[in-house]
């Protein structure tokens, strides 16, 4: 077994590899993923977070991080974050639809580093007072002005030298131009305010995906 | 030190009370039209299934009665060879519980049957009192299912005509947009029986996509006034 970052490890399976996150609630099954021991299955088909690190990049998330994720949906990403940042981090997340947050606040009840925001991440001002400044901020919101709702939650909750990520769907964006074509016109208004530390395609677990692996440079 | 704990509670506490106040007729209205949707799909396996098994005791009522309610609720009948005039069926010979057997299923698809007509009920009376208008032009089972198309009856006042027109017409849309095939004319308003008899579809799917719009807009603003 490899540690690719706390808590997270990739392993051999015959052929095949596989991504393990160290189970912070021993025993328990959230989304159906296998259970080996004390961990659990992550699946980079279901989750952009683990396919950026099937891809090889290093994802700098770390044990005791407070994180921002934006985007949250059921949570499977979000839960497999909280693995990672263990009992002393938190991750807070948030999703603009009521029948997923449903879905998230049993997720939440169940993980004591986790709770859910039923807010719209275009609207940073509602909820800045129900969490606190973050570590990590992760996206994955497929909107149109994705790139803006990411600067500007940026600019209010990331420590300085905090790390951003953000995955990109093309196709949020404008349905009928190259992917490329979105991807550069992304990562170039990305330039303008962060560093870019990685950037990756996420075929094949992803179609016209991308992530970048930002962080905020104090000027 | 902020405490984590105090403001993963509230958290908790204030999501319930959102998602609890985000429940609303909309919503229940499109789960209704989904539920009739599948159990016409699950009706129509399970008759596939009664009309295979039927063959084995008589053949000739699966021929003669294409309706499927209709042989659904006569195959119960007593003196069934008599009553249809059957005198050489390629049927097979039965014992009670054999067809005793064949019964329960019918039986069950009998409440299928039931069930789908109470929803259908159900749902013209709650689409008239939540969007009479909509359902003065595109009738309650079209102007459900654009509402469950767009998602919400909010989100469906929202979209201009032209969008309202192509609702169920997507992956033609898409293809349209991306590699520049035709356009399609009309979505899941094409079953709506102006369409069905007009003889140019496209303008009468454009006119009628048109004053859905208003229809739609009057009842979700009434509605908000009243809110």
């Amino acid at each position: 077994m490899k540690k690719i970052t706390d808590n997270v490890f990739l392993k051999k399976k015959g052929k095949k590899r596989i991504l393990l996150a160290k189970n912070l609630n021993p025993g328990e099954s959230f989304f159906d993923e296998e259970l080996i021991n004390d961990f659990r299955e992550w699946d980079p088909k279901r989750s952009k977070l683990a396919a950026i690190i099937m891809k090889g990049s290093s994802v700098p998330i770390k044990k005791n991080d407070v994180v921002l994720y934006l985007g949250a949906s059921h949570g499977y990403t979000p839960s497999f974050v909280s693995d990672i940042v263990d009992k002393k981090g938190f991750v807070f997340c948030v999703d603009i639809a009521p029948r997923v947050v449903r879905d998230l606040v049993f997720l939440c009840e169940k993980r004591e580093n986790m709770l859910p925001l039923l807010e719209d991440a275009n609207f940073p001002e509602r909820y800045k007072d129900k969490i606190t400044n973050a570590d990590i901020i992760y996206q994955d919101i497929a909107q149109k002005n994705q790139v803006e709702i990411f600067l500007k939650n940026i600019d209010l909750f990331l420590k300085n030298d905090g790390f951003a990520l953000i995955a990109i769907k093309s196709r949020s964006i404008d349905v009928t131009k190259n992917p490329r074509f979105i991807f550069e016109s992304v990562e170039k208004e990305l330039r303008k305010n962060l560093k870019i530390l990685d950037k990756k395609n996420l075929s094949p677990f992803q179609r016209d995906h991308m992530m970048f692996i930002c962080q905020k440079s104090v000027k | 030190m902020v405490d984590m704990q105090n403001l993963r509670k509230n958290a908790i506490l204030e999501a319930k009370k959102k998602i609890a106040e985000s429940v609303k007729k909309d919503l229940l209205i499109i789960q209704t039209v989904h539920s009739i949707d599948e159990l016409e799909k699950v009706i129509n396996s399970l008759i596939e299934a009664l009309r295979e098994w039927c063959g084995y005791y008589c053949p000739e009522i699966s021929m003669k009665i294409k309706d499927h309610e209709k042989f659904v609720n006569l195959i119960f009948e007593n003196d069934l060879f008599k009553k249809f005039d059957i005198r050489e069926t390629m049927g097979g010979n039965l014992e009670e519980n054999d067809v005793n057997a064949i019964l329960t299923l019918a039986n069950s698809i009998k409440e299928l049957y039931k069930t789908k007509k109470l929803e259908e009920l159900y749902l013209a009376k709650e689409m008239n009192n939540l969007c009479s208008n909509l359902i003065k032009i595109a009738g309650p089972e079209i102007g459900a299912r654009l509402i469950k198309a767009a998602g919400s009856l909010k989100k469906l006042a929202r979209m201009p005509s032209s969008t309202i027109q192509l609702l169920g017409a997507e992956k033609a849309l898409f293809r349209h947009l991306k590699i520049g095939s035709k356009s399609p004319k009309y979505g899941l308003i094409f079953y709506h029986t102006d369409i069905q008899k007009s003889k140019n579809k496209g303008k009468s799917a454009r006119q009628l996509a048109s004053k859905i719009t208003i229809g739609v807009r009057i009842d979700y603003f009434k509605n908000e006034k009243n809110n």
